[in-house]
């Protein structure tokens, strides 16, 4: 697969041919679309295999619940929409569950190739003291960080996905980064 | 929130894409060496602005995109086998393809409830008689305490002391001795035919001998129970002296063949 095969602009027709029953075009947009969905799932995780787990696990509920995509839209920000979804769930569960903070490389927020061992050390100490660190916030907090500072989704069109004011989503994105960044000094996490 | 760490934050995406003028970036990044704060908050979105989107995506390692198809479609596959198990379970009980199948659950539920009525009513049934036993057990344990007491006469108390007593005593009179066999249960056995043989042909006749007359002729037609003994009984003078001959020997051959006292008391 090519990394321009994300480019293709057939994708909605594809949806719309799997929406309407036809496997293989479903199977075409797995095969375009997964580097997208793994590259975004390594932002939250930082590691490959955990990656491709939850971008399986977004494209089998994208089988099951196609019927819910309005073809009238586009079907991208849906599918990253779902993705999210997955994304930020296994983040909540990760949080949860300490062990699983301190026994693997933790959310992927530094260049994953070539990186020198202490570096990869410090940066799955600060992935996981994001993890707790994320606990602390709202769930609109929640949701506009992982949109905006995971993803880097675009701040305007962050507010439009959300329905939110841009004034509001820009005091809510500040408030959860001086949160977060309290929570990570507490922790004696260097950022 | 201070002023200069609210300024600080407001401008932090500005400050980190570059697009400040240069003496403003100074002022910004002199508060941040001052104050550990906006320090980490700096620090915190280097980190996380560090990574290029096209740089991550064309570093997404090819074998595990080329085992995604493969991966989804068994997912699937197993999504869809577990949905097509739950669907035929609910299908086959679906009321149009099994007409039968409401009126056979009606009739179920009401044979259930019906039994279950039923097993109800019985359970209360088997309470209502053990109830009753139990009141049976207690009075009876009741009345064995009483007799057990020696100011009731303790005709049970010790049994064997108590015949030996009586042969002691050399006294019972018959009315003595109907208060003790009233006290007992009716059904009480008190000797069965052999026994009563045995002591009839052991007891000589004549006055003395109205007890082992009257227990050798019931004696002759079987086993003789507490309550045909009393009403044996009830035709002679309670006043009636059984001689203390007689009721050692009476004792005596009840401690021999009964060292507890008789059977069933």
């Amino acid at each position: 697969m090519n990394p321009t095969d994300r480019e293709m602009p057939d994708h909605d027709a594809l949806a719309r041919a799997f929406r309407a029953g036809d496997a293989g075009a479903f199977r075409r947009l797995v095969e375009s679309q997964s580097r997208t969905l793994m590259a975004t799932a390594w932002r939250y995780t930082a590691d490959w295999e955990t990656a491709r787990d939850l971008t399986q696990a977004t494209w089998v509920k994208v089988w099951e619940r196609a019927d819910r995509w309005d073809p009238g839209r586009p079907f991208r920000p849906w599918l990253l929409a779902v993705h999210r979804n997955t994304c930020l769930s296994w983040l909540r569960r990760a949080a949860r569950r300490r062990e699983e903070l301190t026994a693997t490389p933790g959310a992927g927020l530094a260049a994953p190739a070539g990186e020198h061992p202490e570096a990869a050390l410090g940066r799955r100490e600060f992935a996981a003291g994001l993890r707790q660190a994320i606990r602390r916030l709202s769930r609109r907090q929640l949701a506009v960080f992982t949109l905006v500072d995971l993803e880097q989704t675009d701040q305007r069109e962050a507010a439009g996905r959300l329905n939110m004011a841009a004034g509001t989503l820009r005091a809510t994105l500040h408030a959860a980064r001086r949160k977060l960044a309290g929570q990570l000094r507490k922790l004696e996490v260097e950022p | 929130m201070k002023d200069a760490c609210r300024a600080f934050t407001e401008k932090l995406d500005a400050l980190l894409a570059g697009s400040l003028p240069e003496a403003e970036t100074g002022a910004l990044r002199a508060h941040a060496a001052a104050c550990p704060d906006c320090a980490a908050l700096l620090a915190l979105q280097r980190r996380l602005a560090g990574v290029d989107a096209a740089a991550l995506e064309a570093a997404v390692p090819e074998i595990l995109l080329d085992g995604m198809w493969p991966r989804v479609s068994e997912a699937i596959l197993d999504a869809d086998a577990r949905q097509r198990s739950a669907r035929a379970a609910w299908n086959w009980l679906a009321p149009a393809r099994r007409p039968w199948l409401v009126p056979a659950l009606a009739a179920a539920a009401i044979v259930l409830a019906l039994a279950t009525g039923f097993l109800a009513a019985e359970l209360r049934r088997v309470e209502d008689g053990q109830r009753l036993l139990a009141r049976e057990l207690s009075r009876q344990e009741r009345a064995l305490a009483a007799l057990q007491q020696p100011a009731a006469g303790g005709l049970l108390a010790a049994p064997t002391a108590r015949w030996q007593a009586a042969g002691a005593d050399g006294a019972l009179s018959v009315g003595a001795l109907r208060a003790r066999l009233a006290a007992l249960p009716p059904g009480t056995v008190l000797l069965d035919a052999a026994e009563a043989d045995r002591l009839r042909r052991a007891l000589p006749a004549g006055p003395g001998a109205l007890l082992p007359a009257a227990l050798g002729g019931r004696a002759a037609e079987g086993s003789l129970r507490a309550g045909e003994a009393l009403r044996l009984l009830g035709s002679l003078d309670p006043d009636t002296e059984i001689p203390p001959e007689r009721v050692a020997a009476l004792a005596e051959r009840l401690r021999g063949r009964h060292p507890a006292g008789p059977r069933g008391w």
